[in-house]
């Protein structure tokens, strides 16, 4: 059994079958990559995942338990991190703040001791503070750890969207279209970036439009259209399927 | 100490420092909810009123001694607040102003028509309790736990709120709880110094917390800097002082607002100190003492 089931789900928005009866299973340590043209519902998916909606139909598990119908930062706290594909952050807080707000669930000091400064809650700050720099060095964001989120440029913005998502200690990362935006040597980074996430241990799950870097990276990734799946499988397979070109690539048969 | 200040200091003037100090403990309350935590709320003098009314009453009518009315009003505030924030704070921007607005208005006419709270003539004969140590002493606690919230883990998923409520949420922060607890700790300061309020008029009525009271704290959070502490404290010292210093133009004084909001709104959008980092302030000190050091040798 995979670290994400996604069971039979089917997500209506006022008679609109946004997804459609919609079954796939991912396994943990792998790159699941998620592909389909402009309104497939792929956003709506990562949106189910993480409980800003709740399905319609079916269920949806994490590590075997269920997590559809849990409130967002539920499902955050039992670790699946996201990034979104309109970039948001915290603009007037600095880029260490966005990272450490990351943290906010993974600490154990209490509200009150938290505010007045206790030692032990300062200690643990400490350490929280060490690990948000370490993230901020694996994005490639060292220099800029007080730069107000909102003055980074475009690239950076995206790299410390991840570093906030990778701050949970998540399990499995949602990456909603990370490449969008960047340029050629960006695309590279972020690339081993991502690679660098695998390794770590954590199943990365990434919605891309850029073939290139989805065909690149992606241990297996589904094809959707009009909610529902299409193909599933390797890369290699994916790209040879008939009804993919037909409805993806764009190409007569 | 009060009377070493009575002996030196125009008691004009330190009626005023003591008001200052007032208005700085009702409008940092109003930073956590609108500043830091970003719900716009323009009820803040009706929380007040609660606060002022219960240790008004408990001081007249019962006897209660100064410190338990004091403690007894910024908790029946902080209880209403919590009790009412459930509830509306699932509402966002405009609409929270509203029921924020709507809420005032309503805990105003209880006043009005409340037998123990002297319906329209209010209350009078409160002890005069509240002096210059009391207030500032308060002051000086509250700015200092104030500092340490905003510096610390539920400080940042406070301000995580204001940025962008989803993203917060996906960060594992329960918005939710967080604004309420948000709510709950403002209006506990409304509590405060509504009752210090009470204590320093002697005499209060439902006329001295009406919507334009809300509006002008408001005022000074949004004049210093939304979010920031010396902002508010900034802004409260201004807009405190400056019907003072009208004096002579006391019936044009909104008129001053609206002429002081709109400049600024223009120059400084967010508040006077609204965007300035200790951080940066830090870094522009010694990049300049750096090349200071050097013309001088």
């Amino acid at each position: 059994m995979g670290i994400l089931e996604v069971r039979n789900v089917s997500q209506e928005f006022g008679g609109l079958l946004a997804l459609d009866r919609l079954s796939f299973s991912v396994e943990e340590g792998e790159i699941y990559g998620l592909i389909g043209p402009n309104g497939a519902g792929k956003t709506t998916l990562f949106n189910l995942i993480t409980g800003i909606y709740r399905p319609t139909l079916g269920e949806i598990l994490f590590k075997g338990q269920v997590i559809s119908g849990l409130k967002p930062y539920r499902i955050a706290e039992v670790g699946i991190g996201r990034t979104f594909q309109n970039v948001r952050l915290f603009k007037k807080l600095s880029a260490i703040d966005n990272v450490r707000v990351g943290m906010h669930s993974r600490s154990r000091a209490g509200f009150f001791s938290s505010v007045l400064h206790f030692p032990w809650a300062n200690r643990e700050e400490k350490q929280m503070t060490e690990k948000c720099r370490e993230l901020l060095e694996m994005v490639g964001l060292s220099d800029k750890t007080m730069e107000l989120a909102g003055s980074l440029a475009y690239g950076e913005q995206r790299c410390l969207e991840i570093a906030r998502a990778m701050a949970l200690s998540p399990s499995l990362v949602l990456l909603d279209e990370p490449a969008a935006g960047m340029n050629a040597t960006e695309k590279e980074e972020l690339l081993s970036l991502i690679r660098r996430i695998r390794d770590l241990g954590v199943t990365v799950l990434l919605v891309e439009h850029d073939m290139n870097v989805v065909m690149n990276i992606c241990d297996r990734m589904i094809v959707l259209n009009y909610g529902s799946k299409i193909a599933e499988g390797p890369p290699d397979f994916v790209k040879n399927d008939e009804k993919v070109i037909q409805s993806y690539l764009g190409v007569d048969m | 100490m009060e009377s070493l200040l009575q002996q030196y200091v125009d008691l004009y003037y330190l009626q005023i420092v003591i008001l200052i100090g007032i208005n700085i403990i009702l409008a940092l309350g109003l930073n956590i909810i609108t500043g830091v935590t970003g719900q716009l709320s323009m009820g803040h003098a009706g929380f007040m009123s609660i606060g002022a009314y219960t240790s008004a009453i408990l001081a007249t009518q019962f006897g209660v001694p100064f410190p338990v009315c004091l403690l007894a009003a910024g908790l029946m505030a902080a209880f209403m607040g919590v009790v009412i924030g459930i509830p509306i704070l699932r509402l966002e921007g405009d609409y929270l102003a509203m029921v924020t607005i709507g809420f005032a208005e309503i805990v105003r006419v209880v006043f009005l028509n409340l037998e123990i709270a002297g319906r329209g003539m209010g209350l009078s004969g409160i002890p005069a309790e509240t002096n210059f140590s009391i207030v500032w002493g308060l002051v000086i606690i509250i700015v200092l736990l104030n500092t340490g919230l905003l510096k610390s883990r539920p400080g940042r998923a406070l301000y995580s709120i204001r940025e962008d409520e989803i993203a917060a949420e996906a960060s594992g922060v329960n918005t939710t709880l967080y604004k309420v607890i948000a709510f709950g700790m403002g209006t506990f300061l409304a509590g405060i110094g509504g009752s210090l309020y009470a204590h320093y008029l002697t005499y209060i009525n439902p006329g001295n917390f009406g919507f334009m009271r809300s509006v002008e704290l408001l005022n000074m959070v949004v004049l210093g800097g939304m979010g920031s502490i010396p902002g508010t404290i900034v802004g409260t010292i201004i807009l405190t002082i400056a019907p003072e210093v009208l004096r002579f133009v006391q019936e044009y004084r909104l008129l001053f607002y609206g002429a002081l909001l709109v400049i600024l709104m223009i120059f400084r959008p967010n508040g006077l100190l609204g965007d300035v980092r200790w951080h940066d302030v830090k870094r522009y000190w010694s990049r300049w003492r750096k090349t200071w050091i050097k013309k001088g040798s």
